[in-house]
């Protein structure tokens, strides 16, 4: 055989068929030329079909380089992540610079079926996308070349979930309860399928978001876009905390993936519930959904919180500082120390009263309850005409983790007279995937 | 003769060895083609695992030493395949196209012949040609002719393999197999992805023969998705 060598590694993407253009006969000799026989290929095709290797949350973010053309070329654009693994990326991995967050609403008549299909689709899309080799019929593949660490994470709502099988509805996955001082102007509410795209380049975005949206529309509509943005690349340190757009230093105490406890508070588990670790199927409460389907997913709270900058500006410096319990030009707690210090909610000052005030951001935040913790993937918004924080958050469960902190922030946060929630929808994140296996596969099953 | 189907997931799953990742191996290539040209190829270790297996179920497995291991040096050993890669199929109704890479690995030529597919009354290999301005696609005659070691594209606006009649409306996300003949006689089977796409609305070549086919066929392929998605659809989608 004079063709060219295959290189050492690894099996094309998509290479799908093929030969049958060898007879029985042939297989049969090489086979026993090779002293290789019939359990061979079972072997071969389940080692490479295993997902990845279990990984360190905290490390799974390596960066490779994008298969797409001229991906080796020199300049960020050409890094690519991974999609697959044990959950999908785009949550435990470095926050890029920009992202967008899509909602589609589905149509009615797309049913359990139909979404299978879709998510055969957004499978492909989702890892020609990563990889930098363009999805199956991108018209533009150009575009798909240069990913800058694209990610594509996607979500669930509670619509979707019903329309395979309503007993596979987790508790939290729908509305948030009310809080008093929610101001949701029904704009970016909610929604049955979610495409959150990160990448530190806007342009792959862009056509990511263009690429999903071709294969998405035949089964669902468009509901609301929010796109959002941290530092540009290389502008401050890697690992800096971001800053919002009111100036101060943000999610500097947040769970991070290299911590032990990090898992526990994001990952969802397998089994029926958390709740009820062990229960046997059969003894199971009828009402105990079956929430197997999501084991290595996570649930999404995003808020739209619109920043009143105009009446912001009123404040000085110290008022500021107050109202949140740390310093603006670093992010130290009020109480000493460096950003990461931990703050001290009991120290006094000269007057006998809290260097921390009762009504401070941070001592209403701060839980001492170890398991009502949520990690923090924020991102900052202006559209020229309102500005703020598209507030994000991963958690097992949003109603024990993000909504008694939120309550309590809604009963007294200074941050309040500044701040007003517009926008919330909760999404289960889809459990990641490995390479062969369909986004969502446990879903259907 | 053997026929292999092998499921895109399936195969997919070949994908990520942990051995060297794929953006890496071909980092260096600056044509994606040539990239995934060289992936391709590289499937033959596996398939050829496969194709070992499902020799053995058909002759009596007992009649196959048993191995537990893979050696590595198969890869080199190992007999390259025809392989069809990034293929997929236009979602529609009445008629469609598959699209995709046929890669000829072997040092003499392969002439594609021919496909077949459960989902559709016909097939036929098209080519678009230019009349003026306007392309126009019509009927390959004698196949088309893969050189050695070369790889043929089917593309919208270009060469493809037409389905009509098709039996049921394709949608998104549908698997499609196609069974390719070569002139050698031999074929080989893929499974393909149903996609939405708004282009390959070719039109077919002014007074050619269709055999017989409605006039509807000439109409074009598209099944009603507009360009910029934003208010058509296609209700077939939700069924």
């Amino acid at each position: 055989m004079t063709a060219e060598q295959p290189p050492p590694a690894k099996i094309g993407r998509r290479a799908l068929l093929t030969g049958g253009a060898v007879s029985v006969g042939a297989a049969l000799g090489l086979g026993a030329a090779l002293g290789v026989g019939g359990t061979l290929g079972a072997v071969a095709i389940r080692r490479h079909s295993e997902p990845d290797a279990p990984r360190l949350t905290g490390i799974d973010d390596t960066v490779e380089t994008s298969a797409g053309a001229g991906g080796d070329l020199p300049g960020f654009g050409g890094e690519a992540l991974s999609c697959h693994g044990p959950h999908q990326a785009g949550i435990a991995t470095v926050p890029a610079a920009h992202l967008r967050y899509v909602a589609y609403a589905l149509r009615p008549e797309t049913d359990r079926a139909a979404l299978e299909r879709l998510f055969r689709v957004l499978t492909d899309d989702v890892e020609g996308l990563t990889a930098g080799t363009a999805p199956l019929a991108d018209p533009e593949p150009e575009l798909a070349a240069r990913p800058a660490r694209l990610t594509v994470t996607i979500g669930v709502g509670r619509e979707l979930v019903e329309r395979v099988d309503p007993a596979r509805r987790p508790p939290w996955l729908g509305a948030l309860p009310a809080f008093d001082r929610d101001a949701l102007d029904g704009r970016h509410d909610g929604g049955d399928l979610l495409m959150l795209m990160q990448a530190d380049d806007p342009l792959p975005i862009a056509h990511a978001a263009r690429m999903l949206d071709r294969d998405i529309r035949g089964f669902a509509d468009p509901l609301w876009t929010q796109q959002g943005f941290r530092q540009a690349r290389g502008a401050d340190a890697a690992g800096a905390t971001m800053r919002n757009l009111m100036g101060q230093v943000d999610e500097t105490v947040n769970p991070r993936p290299e911590d032990e406890d990090f898992d526990g508070l994001v990952w969802i588990a397998g089994g029926a519930s958390q709740s009820a670790p062990e229960a046997d199927p059969d003894t199971r409460p009828e009402t105990e959904p079956d929430t197997a389907w999501l084991a290595g997913g996570t649930a999404l709270v995003l808020r739209r919180i619109r920043m009143r900058l105009e009446t912001w500006d009123r404040v000085d410096r110290p008022g500021r500082e107050l109202s949140i319990g740390r310093r603006l030009s670093d992010g130290a707690p009020l109480t000493g120390g460096s950003e990461h210090t931990p703050i001290d909610f009991d120290a006094k000052n000269a007057a006998g009263l809290p260097v921390i005030p009762a009504f401070a951001h941070a001592r209403r935040a701060h839980s001492s309850d170890p398991a009502e913790r949520i990690v923090r993937r924020s991102a900052n918004f202006d559209d020229g005409t309102e500005s703020g924080l598209l507030f994000a958050c991963f958690q097992r469960d949003p109603l024990t983790q993000f909504v008694p902190i939120q309550r309590r922030l809604d009963e007294l946060d200074l941050l309040n007279e500044w701040i007003e929630h517009t926008g919330s929808a909760v999404y289960a994140i889809l459990p990641g995937f490995a390479p062969g296996d369909a986004l969502g596969a446990a879903l259907f099953r | 003769m053997i026929m292999l189907s092998f499921r895109s997931h399936t195969i997919a799953a070949a994908d990520d060895s942990p051995v060297v990742s794929p953006v890496r191996a071909h980092g260096a290539a600056h044509d994606s083609r040539g990239a995934r040209r060289a992936t391709r190829l590289a499937t033959a270790p596996l398939l050829l695992a496969a194709s070992l297996l499902l020799a053995g179920c058909a002759g009596g497995a007992g009649a196959m030493p048993a191995v537990t291991e893979v050696p590595a040096s198969s890869a080199e050993l190992a007999e390259p395949r025809v392989t069809l890669s990034d293929g997929w199929a236009k979602a529609g109704d009445g008629m469609s196209a598959v699209f995709g890479s046929i890669s000829n690995p072997y040092a003499h030529d392969l002439t594609l012949v021919g496909a077949e597919t459960d989902v559709a009354g016909r097939t036929e290999l098209h080519e678009t040609v230019m009349s003026g301005a306007t392309p126009e696609m019509r009927e390959v005659e004698g196949g088309l002719t893969i050189p050695a070691g070369e790889i043929l594209t089917l593309e919208p606006g270009g060469t493809h393999i037409m389905l009509m009649d098709l039996h049921d409306a394709l949608l998104a996300g549908d698997e499609v197999t196609v069974t390719l003949t070569f002139d050698d006689d031999t074929e080989a089977t893929a499974t393909v992805l149903a996609k939405d796409y708004a282009g390959a609305e070719e039109h077919y070549e002014d007074g050619e023969p269709q055999s017989g086919a409605p006039k509807s066929q000439n109409e074009e392929l598209s099944s009603g998705h507009s360009g910029d998605g934003s208010t058509e659809h296609d209700s077939e989608h939700g069924q």
